[in-house]
């Protein structure tokens, strides 16, 4: 094993510790703070506006999948839509979600399926609100923006693996209150032009927390910014030469 | 019994698959790297199985479309006529050694050109949203990213005299320094995300695939 595998094994291994650590205190219901972060709280009140209009978010997961490199990615979106599921699929207004990947596909089929059993009500879950567009980037982009410019969506809410053909869907959501988050230079860089309420890089991986608040998001969240702080010092100790 | 199939049974697969993964990738040795490869191939098979799913959703979706007669449902009609065509035709050639002209021209010919074409369209769209950022949002912020692009692309754009070397210099060092050191805090931050989310899973903590 060399120096980079057992660091990371060390890393690994801090991770877990303090996850397991953060995570019983949060079940413990102490309150951890979570910062705010305007694409997620904004997500909410577009529910309800979505509710009160008779009319669907879309949602767009991006064209990241399951088992690939984009598989955090992709998670980390689904958490968007586990985050808003219960109270969409209560008001009768499930969102329209928009998969690159058939393997996110049947997840997100999954999570609304669920939703309508939490509440009582399977015989709201319709297998075709989530739809599989295209696996090629551009055209699930330009997909995406057909649905968002004619499908009669209420808001767009974009989390996941994108890059720089996420333009396409802003530009079909022109006029509607658009929120979103990637964790690619490309896809930041061309969001930031688009009228968007924008969380970038690892602030996508905070959805969780800030949607849902459960425990296990929270801590991860706590997780992070330490190990964030244990890698800023490592690379101090590399540079001054004493590591 | 309920129970021990969809909760205990899918999350017990999930951490034994994840952790045997993590384990032919940080001890590169014969056991765990066998076991690891075979894991990847099983992954690539199940998403095979995943896309036939996915390509019943798309008719799904656009059957509806076309029966409702809703907005667009020409477009819907045009959708899945050319995704049988395509299957039709990239089976027969999987078949038939005939077909595999057919299947290579469908391919080379007609759907790798319109997605060329359509990723085309992603630079007008972005300097499209650049144009409209300048009219919505006029700050420092704003002007600060226009200029960082302005120089990019000047500085790669081969202009000749003293200015071109001058601009392809300011170029490199922006690329080079504040470009770099802000990709690579972008990286970390991203990188620690992933650590976690891969943990959570692998712990059984976050279950995706799980009645929960």
């Amino acid at each position: 094993m060399g120096k980079a595998e057992i660091l990371a094994l060390l890393l690994i291994l801090l991770g877990l510790v303090l996850l397991a650590l953060f995570w019983a205190r949060a079940r413990r219901r102490r309150p951890v703070y979570v910062r705010p972060l305007s694409a997620f709280d904004q997500i909410p009140g577009e529910v309800g506006m979505a509710a009160e209009a008779g009319r669907p978010l879309h949602l767009g997961l991006g064209f990241g999948g399951i088992g690939g490199s984009r598989t955090a990615t992709s998670l980390a979106g689904l958490q968007v839509l586990e985050g808003i599921a219960d109270a969409a699929v209560a008001y009768s207004t499930p969102p329209v979600v928009t998969v690159g990947d058939p393997t996110l596909m049947l997840l997100a089929q999954d999570v609304l399926r669920r939703a309508s059993g939490r509440i009582g009500a399977p015989e709201r879950y319709d297998p075709a609100s989530v739809r599989f567009v295209a696996a090629d980037p551009v055209v699930y982009a330009l997909g995406a923006s057909d649905v968002v410019s004619h499908d009669r969506v209420m808001g767009n809410v974009l989390a996941g693996a994108y890059g720089e053909e996420v333009s396409f869907i802003t530009a079909g959501g022109m006029g509607m209150r658009q929120m979103a988050a990637a964790d690619q230079l490309r896809a930041v860089s061309a969001l930031y032009p688009a009228d968007t309420f924008l969380a970038v890089g690892e602030e996508l991986y905070a959805a969780g927390a800030r949607l849902s608040r459960l425990p296990r998001y929270l801590a991860s969240l706590k997780v992070q910014d330490l190990l964030r702080l244990v890698v800023i010092v490592l690379l101090l100790l590399k540079v001054l030469g004493l590591f | 019994m309920e129970r021990f199939g969809k909760r205990i049974l899918p999350t017990a697969v999930a951490v034994g698959a994840g952790v045997l993964t993590l384990l032919g990738y940080l001890l590169p040795v014969p056991p765990f790297t066998t076991v690891r490869d075979e894991m990847v191939q099983w992954a690539v098979i199940v998403a095979a199985f995943a896309f036939i799913l996915g390509f019943f959703n798309v008719l799904r979706v656009h059957l509806g479309r076309l029966a409702r007669r809703a907005s667009g449902w020409g477009y819907s009609l045009v959708l899945i006529l050319t995704a049988l065509i395509s299957l039709l035709i990239t089976a027969a050639g999987l078949v038939a050694e005939p077909a595999r002209a057919a299947s290579d021209w469908w391919f080379g010919y007609v759907l790798y050109p319109l997605q060329a074409a359509a990723a085309g369209l992603v630079a007008i769209v972005l300097a499209f949203s650049a144009f409209r950022l300048l009219r919505h949002r006029r700050s420092a912020e704003t002007l600060f990213f226009l200029v960082a692009a302005l120089v990019v692309l000047l500085g790669t754009t081969p202009l000749p005299g003293v200015i071109g070397e001058r601009l392809a210099a300011l170029r490199q060092w922006w690329m080079e320094v504040p470009a770099m050191a802000g990709m690579r805090g972008f990286l970390i931050g991203v990188g620690l995300g992933t650590l976690l989310m891969g943990l959570r899973v692998i712990t059984g903590m976050d279950r995706p695939h799980s009645d929960v």
